[in-house]
């Protein structure tokens, strides 16, 4: 074996690997994940408090009312209570030339 | 270079922790031992083994199965020696290459330990990584490619100059004992 075969040879001598590495890794994946679902965990969450927020803002402004319906229903309960008379008084005295 | 069977590759990419136990048992010696002579330091190359195996499983998921892990794996390792190098310019090899490196050997003179040291402690670890892969643990041009992103001409050039200079080493230094 000449000495250049000696220099690889003695180039792949390493020594043996720690023990206990795998464990740590293991320890730091496993802190990892816990970590990862968390964050998914929160995010999920406030996922669904924004869409169930965002749900509810959309029903209330599906139960406002079209202003075309609230006029209706205003001239309504103005002849219902009887505020819509002087208004009318001034028409027909108005048609009527008095 | 040798790949773990794809059921064991699949069981880890889904989440398996036996899967990821047995992965790590396949690898982690050639990782070990690059990462061992990449930095010529036992604490660093155990927290840069570490680091390895931990950005590994966390990109487990991401990774892309038809290809092949080990240089995968291999990228990962290195990536983590040259930004370890980088952060904190200490591997510097003359000074970082201590006992540890040589210890439980049976074949080589001491004379052997100091050259390859002394070459070692010339080389970057670039340059270090290329001569383990190729001369000692034979991946193929193209792996090494996958691994550092140089191109398999360019690494195929570099080793040949970097085994030329060696070479003329042993010539320069004919002090150096025959061991066996």
């Amino acid at each position: 074996m000449n000495r250049e075969d000696l220099f690889y040879e003695e180039l792949s001598q390493v020594p043996e690997m720690p023990s206990g590495v795998y464990e740590k890794v293991a320890r730091r994946a496993a802190l990892h994940t816990s970590v990862r679902n968390s964050l998914l965990a929160l995010a999920a969450s406030l996922i669904m408090a924004l869409g169930f927020f965002g749900l509810i803002d959309k029903r209330t402004q599906d139960v406002a009312l079209q202003p075309e319906v609230a006029d209706e229903l205003q001239i309504i309960s103005d002849y219902l209570n009887g505020d819509d008379l002087e208004q009318e008084f001034e028409n027909y005295a108005f048609i009527g030339g008095f | 270079m040798e790949e773990i069977d794809d059921i064991t590759k699949l069981r880890a990419v889904k989440g398996d922790k036996n899967a990821f136990k047995a992965l790590y048992d396949f690898y982690s010696p050639f990782v070990w031992r690059v990462v061992m002579r990449m930095t010529g330091d036992r604490n660093m190359a155990t927290e840069l083994l570490q680091e390895t195996f931990v950005n590994v499983h966390k990109s487990l998921r991401k990774f892309n199965a038809e290809s092949a892990l080990s240089t995968w794996i291999y990228r990962i390792a290195y990536n983590a020696v040259l930004a370890s190098t980088n952060r904190r310019n200490r591997f510097r090899s003359h000074l970082a290459y201590n006992d540890d490196v040589y210890m439980g050997r049976e074949t080589d003179s001491y004379e052997m330990k100091d050259m390859v040291e002394k070459v070692l402690s010339t080389l970057s670890v670039e340059d270090k990584f290329l001569l383990v892969a190729r001369e000692v643990d034979g991946l193929s041009y193209e792996e090494i490619e996958s691994v550092t992103g140089s191109s398999a001409g360019t690494l195929r050039t570099r080793l040949h100059r970097l085994k030329e200079s060696i070479r003329k080493r042993f010539e320069d230094e004919p002090e150096i004992k025959e061991a066996v």
